[in-house]
């Protein structure tokens, strides 16, 4: 890792501040912030591209120089430019390797941005959250794109929620954690983002969905509901290969389409008075 | 990811742990998407979302109006006309049923309110009559022309590439037509000549706009 001095230095160099001398009063971390917050906005990601890409960390090492791995955004990002964000995305994809070691932390946060040869304090453009929510938005990313890849007799709600939940694998240990992070009053809009979005691709691949009234929301609840249930069995299982956690899933699958059925069944008794009543009136007039 | 993982499940949990990094997990397959890697995309990802469904919720409120008045008026003299509209309403509600999947955008909650509100509103202008129902459409629809050409301008800036939203642009601009010849329709047939024009011009417009505030958002 560079020293913090000649780090700064760099940045300087780049955006075309003055020198930063060590010994002068100013070195404090919160100058050191000033000065790479100015440097972020004038765009020293492209100065460090060459080294970032010399750098390639083990978390999907496919990923960001093409693009298709960094799926990831939030509404706390609405004031910030094009170039702090993709900094942020950079700074979240190395710090997944800190993960097991230091938790969903600030520690791996900086971990992370010193592994790509940046100062440790430019860890806090981000936060604990953002980490989780990097991690779980890259999750449904890579099941989106593998589940595209399947044929369609291959998909089942089974089989898109086993392979989603096998993404948890490698952080099992640290899970735990996240899923509280994620729990916080204040990040809760944000992960229920995270939820919808997941839904969203259960179902249209695993479910072949494409409803567009209020069957799209009780859909999306069930399998929401199904998912976190199997998430909270499996941060518990000590089990061989998971086994608990896949038996657990299928029972919950089974559940899930005996009360789609029920639905199916039951639904039409209570529509059929309804749409008597509004035959009554003409509603549904058909021409 | 891919099927290796998928065996290595039976295998125990710690020899999991070591030989797979994340890393291996990564899907060498990509296929060929636009994924939402930088703020712009993201930005226009949620106008679309925001876009498809209100005009899904306009559409189908449209829908029930046109029910309504042909529940009414179906066996008069502008039965005919009346069910020529709601037939043009009736594709461009496939419209956006269509893209709604597509582009993963999230029908409004309100569909339930819209179904009844939408049909009240249909009958009871063709209750005061022809030319009440007429000023009711011409009502609709100038709000929904108004709508439309907003959604086009915000389109049309929120991306300096217009081919990134053709699809959109287009199938707007096909409903934003439609929509202004029923308008030009109901001028015809005498709408201004109802009973409490401004009122109930004003009185509809002002609704519609209501609606349309609201199913943007929830």
């Amino acid at each position: 890792m560079l020293t913090r001095a000649t780090a700064v230095n760099r940045l300087s160099k780049c955006c075309g501040l003055p020198k930063f001398q060590p010994w002068s009063r100013e070195f404090s971390k919160r100058a050191v912030f000033k000065y790479q917050r100015i440097a972020a906005v004038n765009g020293f990601s492209r100065c460090y591209s060459t080294e970032q890409q010399n750098q390639s960390s083990d978390f999907g090492s496919s990923g960001p120089q093409d693009g298709s791995s960094s799926n990831y955004t939030n509404t706390s990002d609405k004031g910030i430019t094009e170039e702090e964000f993709q900094i942020k995305l950079q700074i979240l994809k190395a710090s997944l390797n800190h993960v097991n070691t230091k938790g969903w932390s600030i520690d791996a946060l900086k971990a992370g941005a010193s592994d790509l040869s940046l100062s440790e304090s430019i860890a806090s453009l981000c936060t604990a959250y953002d980490l989780v929510e990097y991690f779980q938005r890259y999750s449904n990313h890579e099941l989106d794109n593998y589940l595209r890849g399947l044929e369609k007799k291959d998909k089942s709600l089974y089989s898109s929620v086993e392979n989603r939940l096998k993404f948890v694998v490698p952080v099992i240990d640290r899970y735990h954690e996240a899923m509280a992070i994620s729990l916080e009053p204040v990040n809760v809009p944000r992960s229920l983002q995270v939820l919808r979005d997941l839904a969203d691709i259960i179902c249209i691949h695993g479910l072949g969905d494409t409803s567009t009234d209020l069957r799209w929301y009780t859909k999306r609840t069930g399998i929401v509901s199904l998912y976190v249930a199997t998430e909270c069995c499996m941060v518990q299982d000590k089990s061989e290969g998971f086994q608990e956690t896949w038996n657990f899933l299928q029972r919950r699958v089974k559940d899930y389409e005996f009360c789609e059925r029920f639905g199916a069944s039951a639904l039409p008794a209570v529509e059929a008075s309804v749409t008597t009543l509004l035959n009554i009136i003409g509603m549904n007039r058909k021409r | 990811m891919s099927l290796k993982i998928c065996q290595s499940c039976q295998v125990s949990r710690k020899l999991l742990k070591q030989q797979h990094k994340l890393s291996e997990y990564v899907a060498a397959t990509t296929l060929p998407r636009r994924y939402y890697t930088n703020l712009k995309d993201e930005r226009l990802k949620q106008i679309r979302d925001r876009m498809i469904r209100v005009d899904h919720a306009g559409e189908y409120g449209a829908n029930r109006i046109y029910a309504g008045q042909m529940a009414v008026l179906g066996q008069t003299k502008s039965g005919p006309l009346i069910q020529h509209m709601w037939d043009q309403e009736k594709e461009h509600l496939r419209i956006f049923e269509t893209l709604m999947p597509k582009y993963r955008a999230r029908p409004t909650v309100l569909l339930p309110i819209w179904n009844v509100a939408g049909f009240a509103l249909g009958a009871g202008t063709a209750l005061l009559g022809e030319r009440a129902a007429m000023a009711c459409t011409v009502a609709v629809e100038s709000a929904i022309t108004d709508h439309y050409n907003n959604q086009i301008r915000e389109l049309m800036a929120s991306s300096p590439d217009l081919s990134e939203n053709k699809e959109l642009l287009d199938y707007i601009q096909k409903c934003r037509d439609e929509e202004q010849e029923h308008h030009d329709t109901g001028i015809e047939h005498e709408a201004e000549k109802a009973p409490a024009y401004n009122a109930l011009t004003n009185f509809i417009k002002g609704g519609c706009k209501a609606a349309i505030w609201l199913s943007e958002r929830i």
